[in-house]
C-alpha cells in the first residue's frame, strides 16, 4: 500500500533544519495556512484547488481505540478521505457547481482554526514539512450545537515559484466515531 | 404474514402495533421514530433476539485477535481462539458490570477487567480472579456458570453474526430465499471476501429505523437524493425530462423475510455498457470485459466454480446492486465497469446501531475478494472510500436526511397525525425463466420491498420472550 503518511520529525530532537517562528519562511507558511482556512471557510473552492498540486494525495486515517499492551488485528489501514486529484475534482465539483450537494446544501457554518504551526526543511530541496493542529465547528440548519472536529494536519508543502502548494496531507482525527454525520467538508 | 394477524402488544399509552404500522393502507406513524417504549421493544425482539451483523472474520485473523462490536446497544467481545474458533460475548464483567475489553481492537489471550482484575478466555469462559485461595467470586456460583455471557453465532461468507436466541431460526433460515441472491455475492470464490480495513463510523443524530427503512430498498430516493449520480454523469439518462433520467429504476426486486436485493440491468444504468452494446454479447464475454462489481477477471472461472449457470447470467446481466438485511444491514455493490476491466467498483456494507430513540451509529466496512491482486485491493479502497460512507460523494447525503425526519417525529402533531407512506405499488410478477425464489418485483421500482420490510418489523415485533 502506498505510503503518504509526511514524516514527522522527532519532536526533541534538536534540529538544523527547523523553521524557526518568526522567520521569513515561516511567516509564508502562516500566512497561507490562514489564507487556506478562509477559502475553505468560504466555500471558494475553485481558488483553493490552485493550491495544491497535480500530484496531490490527501487522506484521512480511521483511528481506532486499542490498549499499549496489545497489537491490533492486521489488516489494512481504512480511510474516511483517500483522495488524489481527480477525485478533488470530483468533490469541489459536486459541492460548488451543482445544487444537489445536499449533504451542503443549505451549507454548513464552519470555522477552520488552525494553531500550533511547526515546520521543518526536508530532505527534497523545494519541499517544506509542516504541522499544525485545528479545530473545526461546523454548524447545520438551525441546531444550538457544534458538530466538532479536532485533528493534526500533516502537510507536505512544495515551493513553486516562490508559492507554496499543498503536495500531500494526512489528516490524524482525534475522534473514532466522527461527532459528523458526513465528511462533506474539507479538513 | 396474514394481514388479519392482530397485535398482541401494546404500548404504556395504549398504542397497539396495528395503530402504529396501518397495514391496510401501507402507513406507518411517524411516532415510531420517536417511542421510547418502543425503542425498548427493538433493542430486544431486533438486535437482542435477531441476527445482528458484527463484522467480518477477516477483521481478526490471528489467534486472540478481537473486536468490539454492537448487538444493539450491548457490547460485546468478538474473539477468535488458539484453534481459530470465533467467538461472541457480552462485554459486561459478570462481577460488578465494568466493560471488560477496553478498546475497539486488540490482540488479548485473556481479557482481565481493570476494576477487580476478573480474566476471560477469548471464549469467555471465566479464568479466575486475583488472589485465586481467596476465591472472590465467592461460594454460591461455580466458574463455569460466571463466563462472559456468550452468544449464538454463524458465519455466512465470513461475515460474523450473532443473537441471543439461542432457539430461534438459523441463520440461513432466517435469509431464507433471499440466500440465492446473496450466496452471488458473499459466496463465490475460492478464499471469499477480506475487509478493506476497519469500519468507518460516524454518528448520526437520528433514529435508527431512518435508515433501517431506506434499506428496506428505496429506490425513489435515488432520483431526488442521489441527483448528483445523474448531473454528474454516472448515471445514463435519456431524454430532455428530468423525471425521465430513471433507467437505472428499472429492474427486478426481490424480497424475502424483510431482506432484499435491487437487481437492475446494467445496460439500463450505465453508458459504458450501452456504448459496449453489452445485449449481444455472450454472458462469457461479458464476464470479462463487464465483470461483476468486485471480480477481477482472475477470478471469473472461480465464479464458475462457486455458482450456478442461472446466478452467474443474472450476475452479468442484472446484479444485486444495492439491497439489505433485515433489520439494519444495507449492502452496495456499486458497478464501475471499465472497458480494460481495471476499475472494480465498490463493494461494502452498513449497519445502523441504535443509541437511543434519537441517536445512531452508521458504520461502514469495505470488502474485496481476498484474490484480488494487491495493487487493485487498493484501488477499490480508493474507490469505496469516494463513493461510499463517511465521505462518499453518494452517501453523503443520505446522512444528513434522516436528522429531519427524526426532528420532524418530536413534533406533537408530527407523531400525532403524520404517517410514512408505502402506498406505490408495483405487486409481484416474475419475469418468465427468473432462477430465484421470494417474492419478485420486475419493473419500475416502486414501495414493494421496502413495505416487505415493515411487514417483518410488525412480525418481529409482535412476539414476547420470557
Amino acid at each position: 500500500m502506498t505510503n503518504l503518511a509526511v514524516e514527522k520529525p522527532d519532536n526533541l530532537a534538536p534540529h538544523t533544519d527547523r523553521i524557526p517562528v518568526g522567520s521569513p519562511l515561516y511567516n509564508q507558511i502562516v500566512e497561507h495556512l490562514y489564507d487556506e482556512a478562509a477559502l475553505l471557510d468560504t466555500l471558494d473552492l475553485r481558488t483553493w484547488q490552485k493550491s495544491f498540486t497535480e500530484d496531490i494525495l490527501y487522506q484521512a486515517p480511521v483511528q481506532i481505540t486499542g490498549r499499549k499492551s496489545e497489537r491490533l488485528p492486521k489488516k489494512r489501514q481504512m480511510m474516511h478521505l483517500f483522495e488524489n486529484y481527480f477525485s478533488m475534482e470530483m468533490r469541489i465539483h459536486k459541492v460548488h457547481d451543482t445544487a444537489v450537494c445536499w449533504a451542503e446544501e443549505p451549507r454548513s457554518r464552519t470555522r477552520r482554526l488552525i494553531t500550533n504551526i511547526r515546520a521543518w526543511k526536508t530532505e527534497t530541496e523545494n519541499e517544506l514539512s509542516v504541522v499544525s493542529y485545528f479545530l473545526i465547528p461546523r454548524n447545520r440548519f438551525e441546531s444550538n450545537e457544534y458538530q466538532i472536529l479536532s485533528g493534526e494536519r500533516q502537510d507536505r508543502f512544495r515551493l513553486i515559484d516562490g508559492e507554496l502548494k499543498l503536495a500531500r496531507r494526512n489528516i490524524i482525527l482525534d475522534m473514532s466515531v466522527l461527532s459528523m454525520p458526513n465528511l462533506a467538508i474539507f479538513l | 404474514m396474514d394481514i388479519a394477524t392482530k397485535s398482541i402488544r401494546s404500548l404504556p399509552n395504549g398504542k397497539t402495533l396495528d395503530d402504529l404500522i396501518m397495514r391496510e393502507t401501507r402507513e406507518v406513524s411517524l411516532a415510531v421514530m420517536n417511542d421510547e417504549e418502543l425503542y425498548q421493544w427493538e433493542l430486544e425482539n431486533l438486535f437482542g433476539m435477531g441476527w445482528n451483523l458484527l463484522g467480518h472474520e477477516s477483521e481478526i485473523p490471528d489467534a486472540n485477535d478481537y473486536v468490539v462490536r454492537p448487538m444493539g446497544e450491548d457490547l460485546v467481545i468478538v474473539a477468535r481462539d488458539r484453534q481459530g474458533q470465533i467467538h461472541v460475548s457480552l462485554n459486561v464483567c459478570p462481577h460488578r458490570g465494568m466493560r471488560v475489553a477496553l478498546g475497539e481492537e486488540g490482540n488479548a489471550p485473556a481479557h482481565k477487567c481493570i476494576y477487580h482484575g476478573w480474566a476471560f478466555r477469548p471464549n469467555g469462559d471465566f479464568i479466575g480472579a486475583p488472589v485465586e485461595k481467596e476465591q472472590m467470586h465467592g461460594g454460591l456460583c461455580s466458574k463455569a456458570e460466571l463466563g462472559l455471557k456468550k452468544a449464538r453465532i454463524e458465519l455466512y461468507g465470513g461475515l460474523i453474526f450473532a443473537t441471543w436466541n439461542h432457539d430461534g431460526p438459523s441463520f440461513e433460515e432466517y435469509l431464507g430465499d433471499a440466500k440465492f441472491y446473496f450466496d452471488m455475492l458473499w459466496k463465490r470464490t475460492d478464499n471469499g471476501l477480506e475487509v478493506l480495513g476497519a469500519p468507518q463510523k460516524v454518528s448520526i443524530d437520528c433514529n435508527w429505523k431512518c435508515s433501517g427503512e431506506q434499506s428496506g430498498g428505496d429506490g425513489f430516493h435515488t432520483l431526488s437524493l442521489h441527483r448528483w449520480l445523474i448531473e454528474a454523469g454516472l448515471f445514463r439518462s435519456d431524454g430532455d425530462d428530468p423525471t425521465d433520467l430513471a433507467p437505472a429504476m428499472y429492474g427486478i426486486n426481490v424480497s424475502a423475510n424483510g431482506h432484499n436485493a435491487r437487481c437492475i440491468p446494467i445496460e439500463g444504468t450505465f453508458d459504458i455498457a450501452k456504448k459496449m452494446d453489452a445485449s449481444k454479447m455472450s454472458l462469457e464475454d461479458r464476464l470479462y470485459k463487464l465483470a461483476p462489481p468486485g471480480i477481477h477477471k482472475e477470478l471469473v472461472p472461480q465464479l464458475q466454480k462457486h455458482l450456478s449457470q442461472e446466478q452467474i447470467e443474472l450476475l452479468v446481466k442484472s446484479p444485486p446492486q444495492v439491497g439489505g438485511i433485515f433489520p439494519n444491514l444495507n449492502f452496495l455493490f456499486v458497478y464501475a465497469p471499465q472497458p480494460d476491466g481495471e476499475v472494480l467498483g465498490a463493494m461494502a456494507i452498513h449497519i445502523i446501531v441504535p443509541k437511543g430513540p434519537h441517536r445512531s451509529e452508521f458504520w461502514t466496512w469495505m470488502f474485496t475478494e481476498k484474490d484480488t491482486p494487491e495493487e487493485t485491493k487498493e484501488k477499490m479502497l480508493r474507490n469505496a472510500v469516494q463513493q461510499v460512507g463517511t465521505s462518499g460523494l453518494i452517501e453523503q447525503d443520505d446522512t444528513d436526511t434522516w436528522p429531519h425526519i427524526s426532528l420532524a417525529s418530536r413534533g406533537y402533531k408530527g407523531r400525532k397525525d403524520m404517517t410514512l407512506k408505502y402506498q406505490a405499488i408495483l405487486g409481484e410478477s416474475k419475469p418468465e425463466g427468473w432462477p430465484g425464489g421470494g417474492k419478485v418485483f420486475a419493473g419500475f421500482s416502486k414501495d414493494d420491498t421496502q413495505w416487505e420490510w415493515w411487514e417483518a418489523y410488525y412480525a418481529a415485533m409482535n412476539k414476547t420472550y420470557d
